[in-house]
């Protein structure tokens, strides 16, 4: 036991164990033991609550995380004054009183264990402390302030929901069960990051999902060692297969109604508080061309606007190697008068095409991350001052040829019909690698690098499901929704479950 | 998804035979057809289906007889062990020598048609160290590769077939009269020698869903028999049996013709670069085959560390095999298919007949 005149040096050395080694202490349930573990949190509120002249107790709540409001109207007021508290004598009769409901509040617990009540403590609980009968009641009144439902910025939809995920974990959970009522919607948490404690939260619809894939995402996730989990990545990085790739193997969604959709494909959905995007496991390439809003409009023109989704994907990545290929190795494959107009606008051009085509391309992509990063008010600038460099300046100065700037606009105007942001990165580099190996030894070259690509795809595997699925691996299952968009009357939800019993 | 880790599934397996039987076909079946059977040449395919229908029989009584078991294992337990080994022998050193000559054949079309006065060793090396480099990577990387190529190749055959539609000319595709059967069935003997399946089998221990053999190999009988026939129809159509009959690369000369609305050409690059494609696809499952095989006369645990070794064999042979293409032309249409014929029609035919006769199947 550590006596309380301890309180320096050794209670600074139980917070660093509690910090960072999540060791639980041995301390005696009394207001001290709190004040030495917050002795510098001036939002720590200790609040010594005279019932009688003969009974005091002691509430602490840190400020900010806990309700004022509640804490004074619902534990404050009554025990101060509410006949039946002042007239109590000693804390046996509070203690009876209080578990029998005297104090209303929806949830009280009773705990010695200090450890546990820190815990809640940091997470909104006030703690009364009870000195003589080294024990605390703790009473849920979390109330921070919070972001309210708003429309989603990232993913817009046009015919869809319009509510979007925020950074409080209760509030997007409630989303998922008002949307999908369902005992089977199962909702499991786990506590990840030594410092943060952040809550993780992994959704499935139980008899859906695999249960083999559940309990292998339960597992690593139980595994994460870290301090903090304030970013999507501390996640992402410790449950995907491939390490070294640009392709992202995670879906991500601000969008309960996709989240839900995804749930009752059979995959697993995972929310973490603070964090307003969720993610989705396992994904496939197919995932990274579809959007909420193709289920929202016709069949049909859902069916050819996914088909040119994939069209302009492949001429993202191949149409610059490709251009650069013909022209620098293959001008007689092109016709005469083609040919001649792309010689003709190569005159006074200082640099290689391939290099032109790198460097424009990269100019995109620096206006892309310009845009995103600028301050909105001169937001405008950067597609102005970019269009002038880009487009005249360039052009005009004999930097880049024009025949390279319709080639490389028309590539990341492509790309930028990818609806996933992070897929489209990888597309991009990507393209750039084809341009050099293009550059190398032309069409041969690009070809070789096609390979690779499909290669790497091949390889690549999200909790055990290919990333190719369902063009590749999947024997033609889950093959209707890829690129047409069947009907739903057609639609048969097979889940991940009856997929592995037609596999047996 | 594939049953099991290191399997793959029969319809993955039926995709690896399409496009190796593909890449062979767009080079040699219509010149090969045309000569023998000049106008008539489309109709060959139709021919194959037969001797394809009877090997499809005999490999199916196999592979359901010995499930979860290699070629190898079942001609070991057909023919005893010692002649068993005698046999692999015999398709190690064949299948290397046809290796060689697709090795050789990929890097001289390549050479051909738009990279000339371009040393051909570029091509042979580069694409055996990328081969070296991906068969690492086992066939279930192997036959998810194929599926994508697979796409590729059928959204480029079907959209230049759409464009060669209009110089199409149906006189150099007829008459047809009962004088050309036998013409016909000799011209069929170069699709038969490229039924390529029972190469694949010296891998069929890596097989699951084997009980939908029967389904997917006539699926696949079917496509090819549409592909060859596209093919044959396009160049023959095109150019006319004569010049189909005596021109090393047909197809591309008539891919060459295309011209969209008048304006629009060189739809041959596209079609050069589906061929590596399927080049790569032909030369990895056929080394895949090879250093099964090597595996199982060797005994050996693993075979990647066989690999850079066999390559630097392979790559001396590529050599050795001929001195130009119509060498090689000649190698392949005097010698190579009749082999062919014997090790992947014939051999497999025998060795059912006996475990018949030891009642085995």
């Amino acid at each position: 036991m550590i006596t309380l005149s301890k309180v320096g040096d050794e209670m600074k050395k139980i917070r660093t164990d509690i910090i960072n080694l999540n060791k639980k202490v041995d301390l005696p349930m009394e207001v001290e033991s709190f004040k030495g573990l917050f002795a510098n949190s001036h939002d720590c509120v200790f609040t010594e609550v005279m019932i009688n002249k003969e009974l005091t107790v002691h509430l602490v709540f840190v400020d900010g995380l806990a309700n004022c409001t509640n804490v004074m109207d619902f534990i404050l007021k009554p025990l101060t004054t509410l006949e039946k508290f002042t007239n109590i004598k000693d804390e046996k009769k509070l203690i009876d009183v209080i578990k029998g409901g005297s104090l209303y509040y929806i949830s009280v617990k009773e705990t010695n264990d200090v450890n546990l009540a820190v815990e809640l403590l940091l997470m909104g609980t006030a703690v009364l402390i009870l000195k003589e009968a080294k024990i605390a009641f703790l009473f849920e009144t979390r109330g921070f302030e919070s972001r309210s439902i708003q429309v989603p910025t990232e993913e817009t939809s046009l015919k869809g929901s319009k509510d979007a995920f925020v950074e409080t974990l209760r509030t997007n959970t409630a989303m998922l069960r008002r949307k999908m009522r369902t005992p089977d919607l199962v909702i499991e948490e786990l506590i990840v990051g030594k410092v943060s404690k952040t809550k993780v939260s992994v959704s499935y619809i139980d008899g859906i999902a695999n249960d083999q894939l559940v309990k292998s995402l339960r597992e690593r996730l139980k595994k994460i060692e870290t301090d903090q989990v304030l970013f999507t990545t501390v996640i992402e990085e410790e449950i995907i297969d491939s390490q070294y790739t640009p392709f992202p193997q995670v879906e991500y969604t601000e969008k309960p109604d996709k989240f839900c959709s995804a749930l009752l494909e059979g995959r697993i959905g995972i929310i973490i508080d603070g964090i307003p995007f969720t993610m989705i496991i396992p994904t496939s390439i197919v995932n990274f061309f579809q959007t909420t809003d193709d289920y929202s409009h016709n069949y049909i023109v859902v069916s050819i606007i996914r088909g040119i989704r994939y069209l302009l994907a492949a001429v993202a990545l191949i149409v610059p190697a490709f251009y650069v290929a013909i022209t620098s190795f293959h001008l007689e494959m092109i016709p005469e008068g083609l040919a001649l107009s792309v010689i003709s606008t190569e005159k006074g051009v200082p640099f290689p095409i391939f290099i032109e085509c790198i460097l424009l391309s990269i100019a995109f992509q620096t206006l892309i991350e310009a845009g995103a990063r600028i301050w909105s008010s001169i937001g405008g600038m950067v597609s102005l001052v970019g269009a002038l460099i880009v487009g005249e300046a360039a052009i005009t100065a004999n930097f880049i040829s024009p025949g390279v700037v319709v080639v490389v606009a028309a590539a990341a105007i492509a790309n930028y019909t990818i609806p996933n942001k992070d897929f489209a990165f990888a597309i991009w580099i990507w393209e750039i690698i084809l341009i050099l190996l293009s550059s190398v030894i032309g069409l041969y070259g690009m070809v070789i690098g096609i390979i690779l690509l499909i290669h790497h795809w091949a390889q690549m595997e999200v909790m055990g499901e290919p990333y190719l699925a369902p063009f590749a691996a999947t024997d033609g299952r889950n093959s209707k929704d890829a690129i047409i968009r069947s009907l739903f009357v057609f639609k048969k939800k097979e889940s991940l479950d009856e997929q592995s019993k037609i596999n047996e | 998804m594939e049953k099991g880790k290191g399997k793959i599934s029969i319809r993955q397996v039926m995709f690896l035979f399409v496009v190796t039987v593909y890449t062979p076909s767009v080079r040699f079946v219509a010149g090969y057809s045309a000569g023998k059977a000049k106008q008539a040449a489309w109709l060959t395919p139709l021919v194959t289906l037969i001797p394809f229908l009877v090997l499809i029989y005999v490999l199916n009584a196999l592979l359901q007889k010995y499930k979860g078991l290699s070629f190898m294992d079942i001609i070991y337990d057909v023919t005893s062990r010692f002649w068993g080994k005698i046999i692999l022998l015999l398709y190690l050193v064949w299948l290397t020598v046809l290796l060689a000559l697709y090795v050789r054949f990929y890097a001289e079309r390549l050479v051909t048609s738009i990279y000339p006065n371009v040393n051909m060793n570029l091509f042979t090396i580069s694409m055996l160290l990328i081969v070296a480099i991906i068969i690492r990577a086992g066939i279930v990387a192997i036959a998810r590769m194929n599926e994508i190529i697979f796409l590729i190749e059928l959204f480029v055959i079907l959209s230049l077939f759409l464009l060669m539609i209009p110089t199409i000319k149906t006189d150099y595709l007829t008459p047809i009269s009962s004088m050309d059967i036998v013409p016909v069935m000799k011209g069929s003997i170069g699709n038969t020698g490229l039924i390529y399946i029972t190469y694949l089998f010296f891998f069929s221990d890596r097989f699951s869903r084997t009980k939908e053999f029967i389904r997917y190999s006539l699926y696949a009988g079917i496509f090819l028999w549409l592909v060859s026939t596209i093919i044959i129809i396009t160049s023959v159509g095109t150019l006319g049996h004569s010049i189909v009959g005596r021109s090393p690369l047909s197809f591309l000369i008539a891919v060459k013709n295309i011209s969209l609305l008048g304006v629009l050409s060189g739809f041959e690059s596209i079609l050069v670069a589906s061929w590596i494609l399927t080049d790569f696809i032909l030369i990895i499952v056929f080394t895949y085959s090879i250093m099964n095989i090597t595996k199982s006369l060797l005994n050996l645990r693993d075979f990647k560390p066989f690999i850079n070794i066999f390559f630097v064999i392979l790559y001396l042979l590529t050599w050795i095999l001929g001195v130009n293409v119509f060498e090689l032309q000649a190698f392949s249409a005097d010698f190579a298919i009749q082999m062919n014929l014997l090790m992947q029609v014939i051999v497999p035919i025998l060795i059912f007949f006996i475990a018949k006769i030891r009642k085995k199947v």
